[in-house]
């Protein structure tokens, strides 16, 4: 029986990240935008930041953030800011998108937990994140003359997939919160803004106030974009891996644990007065 | 306009939002100068015309130019082909919202940058920023057109978006004067519309040099626009009489 369990939450893994893999291999112009966007943001900024300071940018900017290449820093930033606008979106959106689908419903005529389910979601996506960021990375250290060590990639790995997850867990709240009021982008919008500031995805976050380097401790994303500066671009930082590591196991717990408790509230308080079909 | 009223949400999240955009996009670029020049407040008026600027280069792309396609998701656009008004007043009926929204844009922009960065704004002379800003979104406008009846043709378009309004940030120099550019680079900005937008806006608000004299560049500016416009209304008739004959208007 317990194997059998086992062997059915598989399926449902498998389903969950198969359905959003082929979505998402079907409009190839998006996933190239995705792939490329880091790029395009790191050269935007290098650009004007070369413009504005002439020779001595590269001097300028290895003494204000540790790192002796800006592209390296910045793609890193990049793809780590578009993976969490993504989960975060996608996750917030997702009652709204299924409902205006008609296939909210659906899923409650299976027997797997709602939550599980849509938290696999943010797990396909995660995935396909930490592929881009192999594929984006691997061409800006390619391009400098490295490459990522099996164990780098497996850390860097790790890292984006403790970040997102919880992630996951913001968007559920939001998605509970807001599936009434229609306008869960923007929720959404607001939610990443924030995070995209606070993160410290381009700049070293000792630049800030320490109310605001406190403030941004509180995101995982803040410590997934220190510890892969310091693993793949060799900026130093202030704590060493394992804690970092051990943080961000604990903020993943309570996002998750936040967003599990917002949804099931939502989604009781629906069952009970017949509005899981409301839109 | 009722439209644009309808989603107070997204009204209200685009002014909280605007400082972490603001510290998101202008810190990155401090990174490049030594720690005391980041107060520098000529720097930081480019960054903020820039800011203002990229709303209108956005608008050409993403308000005018998917304006079609939004007709066509929302199944509205037979409808409106159906009708004898002209195409280019049709598609263009996100212009007063987007001019609203501008203005707003500029207000709490501006608040925000005095918070964050504690310089005061340039504005020199506030009549020739106001008109800049008007005939820059005509040009946006014209550019809409002309993108919109691409869209028409070709359907899904979307991540052309994202990437063509990088490249037009970069070329136009929307953030530092295409004069600091190496050629080809230089010749090729002085080629889209927005680069004369930002170097005409520059002058006005800070008395920044232009790559050509104003006078010029006020000439190339309107001539552009016009001929933008001239172009944008007539390819939009163009590609719907194609469509209505080869019976793919209606196809997304």
């Amino acid at each position: 029986m317990v194997r059998r369990a086992r062997l059915a939450a598989l399926c449902v893994l498998r389903g969950v990240i198969g359905k959003e893999l082929k979505l998402t291999f079907r409009y190839i112009g998006s996933l190239v935008t995705i792939a490329a966007m880091p790029f395009m943001v790191s050269g935007l900024f290098i650009g004007i930041g070369y413009a504005v300071a002439g020779p001595a940018a590269l001097r300028n900017f290895e003494a204000n953030t540790g790192a002796s290449s800006p592209l390296l820093y910045m793609t890193l930033g990049g793809v780590l800011m578009i993976a969490s606008m993504i989960v975060i979106e996608n996750t917030s959106t997702i009652i709204r998108e299924e409902q205006l689908m008609g296939t909210f419903e659906l899923h409650y005529l299976t027997p797997n937990s709602t939550v599980v389910l849509w938290l696999l979601h943010a797990l396909a996506y995660s995935i396909l994140m930490i592929l881009l960021f192999t594929l984006d990375i691997v061409v800006v250290i390619a391009w400098q003359g490295g490459l990522l060590t099996p164990n780098e990639w497996g850390v860097a790995a790790a890292v984006i997939l403790l970040a997102m997850l919880p992630l996951a867990g913001i968007g559920l709240v939001i998605a509970a919160l807001t599936v009434r009021l229609k306008e869960v982008w923007a929720a959404a919008n607001l939610v990443n803004s924030f995070i995209a500031a606070l993160s410290g995805f381009y700049y070293p976050l000792e630049i800030f106030p320490r109310v605001v380097q406190l403030a941004a401790e509180v995101l995982p994303t803040t410590h997934a974009a220190a510890v892969l500066k310091s693993v793949v671009a060799r900026v130093p930082v202030e704590l060493p891996l394992w804690q970092r590591v051990v943080i961000m196991s604990c903020l993943a717990l309570a996002y998750l644990a936040a967003g599990k408790l917002f949804y099931s509230r939502w989604e009781d308080a629906a069952r009970r007065r017949g509005e899981l079909s409301k839109y | 306009m009722k439209s644009y009223f309808r989603y107070v949400a997204w009204l209200v999240t685009d002014v909280i939002t605007t400082p972490a955009w603001l510290v998101l996009f202008v810190t990155p670029v401090l990174l490049f100068l030594p720690k005391e020049q980041w107060g520098d407040p000529r720097t930081l008026n480019f960054f903020f015309w820039g800011f203002i600027l990229w709303d209108v280069v956005s608008a050409g792309l993403w308000s005018f130019g998917m304006a079609v396609r939004r007709e066509q998701q929302m199944g509205t656009l037979e409808f409106l082909m159906l009708t004898n008004a002209s195409r280019a007043v049709l598609f263009s009926r996100n212009l007063y919202p987007r001019m609203l929204g501008l203005a707003l844009s500029l207000v709490y922009v501006y608040a925000f940058f005095r918070v964050i960065f504690g310089v005061e704004v340039l504005l020199l002379n506030p009549l020739g920023v106001a008109a800049v800003l008007l005939v820059g979104m005509a040009a946006s406008l014209g550019f809409g057109l002309v993108y919109g009846a691409l869209v028409f043709n070709f359907k899904n378009v979307g991540p052309l978006n994202s990437i063509l309004q990088f490249v037009l940030l970069g070329l136009s120099g929307v953030f530092f004067p295409p004069a600091l550019y190496p050629e080809p680079l230089r010749t090729l900005a002085l080629a889209t519309p927005f680069t004369y937008v930002a170097d005409l806006l520059r002058f006005y608000a800070m008395s920044a040099q232009t790559v050509l004299d104003p006078a010029a560049e006020w000439l190339t500016l309107t001539l552009y626009t016009a001929a933008l416009l001239l172009a944008g209304t007539a390819s939009l008739s163009l590609v719907e009489r194609r469509l209505k004959r080869t019976g793919g208007l209606g196809t997304y």
